[in-house]
């Protein structure tokens, strides 16, 4: 009986531990970002663009690639997102995001520009489109709301001008890449046995 | 100017008084009367200058399961102290005990904290402490503690008080407010034009217990609700740059007083 009361206080210890356990954290671009030849502004034309911005959670130390419609892979989530085109780099204004804790790492990503006539549509977002992967940060266990923890999506080292460059592109989603294979493989059954 | 203005009238209607043939010694006391009248007028003038005074009212409420807090910025000068300072027991005189008042130490890039204990009393440096105008503070209000009214009152900042007000920011983490207690648009202030690029401003949003944020890129626009933002009177903010200290001088936003 002792070791159980024990072990239910342990376990209420923690739940109490868990509870107040939070990811509170200003997450922002604010230099905003540039096309892969590090010079044009990734929303062209602007107004008439937007881009897809997403913030990230990881339980491991690398970055997924992207899938179509800025879809993640892996064990990753997508924490927040939303749609900028204050200007035509793409600039991201600070915004708080709060939630339970999990350890693990946060980073944030945003696509090149898509039409945005009559609404942006991730559907716009396909294979090869250029997008950029902020720096992993690992996440901190941060209760106090009036003192949030920071992320800039801006830190890689740009040469030139203000602004990262978007240096990623989006791979095929997996069930793509299977038919593709498959595709392939029959082509190549069929001209070995053509000869 | 009003007083030289009555004393020339008076000085006319007293010729056209001689002129109708009353005696000097009447005149005399006719300038005399107005003398006293303008001089009363005079410093009428000057009193009502000084007596402009308001008040905003913040309400204060625990969270009912957590605490709440509340972040302001007193906007007005004192009546009472000669350096313009505020005594924090004042100031917060109507908050619950075991409420808790943080103001920020740029220097130290901490908070300095001041608490009321359970019989209401304000501890150690707390009894004595002040706070400036336009210094930011954050109030912790118990999670039980009913509904209070704060009232950050005192003198109006006027054309001769204040027509502007310096201020500053730290490397790092600045608390401060609007120095002026008038509802203005953040890219109307000085402000916003001198603070360094990529910075945040950060505005408590007290009913959703968490803050507003608002930025700078870095080309020097204000992104996004940045642009229509609205600096409330005693809204207290958190300006967050890593670049080196910079100030300026904030104008008053009124003509009057």
């Amino acid at each position: 009986m002792k070791t159980i009361i024990t072990a239910m206080l342990v376990l209420l210890a923690m739940g109490v531990t868990l509870a107040t356990a939070d990811i509170n954290v200003s997450w922002s671009g604010m230099n905003g970002f540039l096309m892969n030849n590090d010079s044009d502004p990734i929303l062209n034309p602007w107004p008439g663009q937007s881009a897809l911005v997403q913030l990230i959670f990881t339980p491991n130390n690398w970055v997924e690639a992207a899938g179509p419609g800025g879809a993640v892979l892996g064990d990753e989530v997508v924490l927040d997102w939303k749609w900028v085109s204050d200007d035509q780099w793409g600039s991201v204004a600070p915004q708080i995001y709060t939630a339970a804790f999990q350890a693990g790492y946060i980073y944030a990503r945003i696509f090149a520009g898509v039409d945005d006539s009559g609404g942006p549509s991730t559907g716009d977002i396909t294979f090869n489109h250029w997008y950029y992967a902020g720096p992993l940060d690992a996440t901190i266990d941060n209760t106090d709301p009036s003192n949030p923890d920071y992320y800039f999506m801006n830190r890689n080292s740009s040469g030139g001008g203000i602004g990262d460059p978007l240096d990623l592109r989006v791979i095929p989603e997996p069930t793509s890449m299977v038919l593709a294979a498959l595709g392939g493989l029959v082509l190549l059954i069929r001209r070995r046995f053509a000869r | 100017m009003p007083f030289i203005l009555v004393l020339t009238v008076c000085m006319v209607e007293g010729k056209l008084i001689n002129w109708m043939g009353v005696k000097m010694k009447k005149v005399v006391l006719g300038i005399m009367v107005c003398v006293a009248l303008a001089a009363t007028w005079a410093v009428g003038q000057q009193v009502l200058s000084k007596n402009a005074v308001g008040y905003v009212k913040v309400d204060m409420e625990g969270g009912g399961t957590k605490p709440n807090l509340y972040l302001v910025a007193h906007p007005f000068e004192s009546l009472t102290d000669a350096n313009g300072l505020h005594l924090v027991s004042n100031v917060f005189a109507a908050v619950p005990n075991n409420t808790i008042v943080s103001v920020w130490d740029p220097i130290g890039q901490g908070y300095v904290q001041y608490g009321r204990d359970g019989r209401g009393t304000w501890l150690g440096a707390a009894a004595t402490a002040k706070i400036s105008r336009s210094q930011g503070a954050f109030v912790r209000i118990p999670s039980n503690a009913t509904q209070r009214e704060v009232f950050l009152m005192g003198e109006v900042p006027d054309k001769t008080t204040a027509p502007s007000q310096y201020m500053s920011r730290a490397e790092g983490l600045t608390m401060i407010g609007f120095p002026y207690p008038v509802a203005t648009r953040l890219t109307n202030t000085v402000m916003a034009q001198a603070l360094p690029n990529n910075t945040i401003i950060s505005v408590w949003d007290s009913a959703a217990q968490t803050y507003v944020q608002y930025g700078k890129d870095g080309r020097g626009n204000w992104l996004g609700a940045a642009a229509t933002a609205e600096l409330q009177p005693g809204q207290g903010m958190v300006i967050r740059n890593t670049n080196a200290p910079n100030s300026w001088w904030e104008t008053k936003p009124y003509s009057w007083p």
